[in-house]
């Protein structure tokens, strides 16, 4: 293969986790599902430290106002089949974990680690970021021990990750409903572009994933939540080339070498209607 | 380093390299039924059952399955014995060059015995079936003798589970 990995560790605590990477002698990583492992990148690393032993796969609600916790080593295949993920609200965390690869990858993946590759996989963190959700990050203490950090799920500058471990993720709960629509070249790549939608009342969130663009990562679409949002209950006839100029002209310049920018916007903008119109009831969910 | 894991129902334990992967680990072991493919986890070649699911062998180092339970396609069911879902898979010639087939029927086991019995849907079949790649293309049969083996699987008068474990 094309490792040349020297060591392995599985720890038992974050903190030890945290300490195994700060202190390695060559370049260490975190491995949790290891679904990226083959994927390139990954020739230089020298020690992997296996998140599996750590108590982070835990599906909870807790709280008031009630809020959904889950841990960052729970699997695609759990988000989309947990109890606890039913209904409206969440149906853009089940979409966009149904839409990754297949189901044996989905048996591996996991939610933290979804998230850590968000440069290149938008999926799951554009589901994330627009349901509002918070990250719980961990980092090591001056002296000893660790901190948890709660930060907002990032756009595109993801540097409040940076030297931390991802140990769960915070999604507030109440009335809503959300869609996530993706395009990819083949069932097993990352998409091309995402979308996801979420409508909380009047508050709208919309987050456009596309490759490529730069800066790469996720943006919020502000423009067109605030035309939705201003719609109400009742979108105008013409609402969908509205909301299709809305995005394309808040969508950024990027260019790729395989498809062209405006093929791109066009994409992303026929992927942010679908969303919408699912979330508006004109489409079902998935 | 040492890797022990329970191997088809019984405990084994290996010497292996922190950059070997499952897939490698048990084909110098001789169970060769799990094939080397794409080694990305895109086609289905090397499904194994990591405790109950089914992952791609190619993305498990070895390392990772310490102190966990795999099963192969050589612990499902023997020249003898084969297990329903093989059957199926025969009485249905969904095979052709074969290298795809032992990912397919570990995919089929682990989907069916989630499910817990009751009908089996096509877009179930498919879906259960979409990670793996079959270079002869033949992929009609297969979802066929899947629902087929469902069908057995619910049905008392076939070879059961518990009796075969």
């Amino acid at each position: 293969m094309y490792l040349s990995l020297d060591r392995y560790s599985r720890p038992a605590t974050a903190e030890e986790a945290l300490r195994l990477v700060a202190e390695s002698e060559g370049p260490a990583a975190f491995i949790a599902g290891g679904t990226d492992l083959n994927a390139g990148d990954h020739e230089a690393i020298a020690h992997l430290v296996d998140l599996q032993a750590l108590p982070m796969k835990e599906v909870r609600v807790f709280g008031e106002p009630a809020a959904l916790h889950l841990g960052s080593l729970v699997t695609l295949s759990t988000l989309r089949r947990h109890p606890l993920l039913g209904g409206e609200l969440l149906a853009a965390v089940r979409e966009a974990a149904g839409g990754y690869a297949n189901l044996a990858l989905q048996n591996r993946s996991t939610l933290g680690g979804r998230v850590m590759a968000a440069r290149v996989d938008h999926d799951l963190p554009a589901a994330l970021l627009a349901l509002g959700a918070r990250l719980h990050v961990a980092r090591l203490r001056d002296g000893f021990g660790v901190a948890v950090e709660r930060v907002a799920a990032p756009e595109a500058d993801r540097t409040a990750l940076d030297g931390g471990l991802l140990v769960g993720v915070e999604v507030p709960l109440g009335e809503g409903r959300s869609a996530h629509r993706r395009f990819g070249r083949s069932a097993v790549d990352v998409p091309l572009a995402c979308v996801s939608a979420c409508r909380r009342g009047d508050r709208w969130r919309v987050v456009a994933g596309v490759q490529a663009a730069a800066p790469p990562g996720l943006r919020r679409l502000r423009r067109l939540e605030e035309l939705v949002a201003a719609w109400g209950s009742a979108p105008p006839p013409d609402w969908r080339e509205a909301a299709r100029e809305a995005c394309r002209a808040e969508l950024p310049e990027h260019a790729c070498r395989w498809i062209s920018a405006d093929y791109r916007r066009d994409l992303t903008a026929t992927l942010a209607v679908r969303a919408l119109a699912a979330v508006l009831e004109e489409e079902e969910l998935a | 380093m040492n890797v022990e894991l329970t191997l088809n129902g019984e405990a084994v334990s290996w010497e292996s390299e922190p950059h070997e992967f499952l897939t490698e680990l048990l084909r110098r072991h001789g169970l060769i039924g799990t094939k080397r493919g794409c080694e990305s986890g895109d086609c289905g070649a090397c499904a194994v059952l990591l405790d109950g699911e089914e992952v791609p062998s190619c993305l498990v180092l070895a390392a990772q399955a310490h102190g966990h339970e795999v099963t192969t396609i050589e612990g499902l069911g023997s020249w003898e014995r084969p297990h329903p879902i093989q059957e199926a898979f025969v009485d249905g010639t969904a095979v052709q060059c074969g290298y795809c087939t032992p990912g397919m029927v570990i995919a089929a086991k682990a989907y069916l015995d989630r499910k817990g019995g009751g009908p089996l849907s096509e877009r179930e079949a498919r879906e259960l079936l979409a990670g793996h790649v079959c270079r002869c293309t033949g992929y009609v049969k297969p979802i066929a003798a899947v629902l087929r083996a469902a069908e057995a699987l619910g049905d008392p008068r076939s070879a059961g589970e518990e009796e075969r474990a």
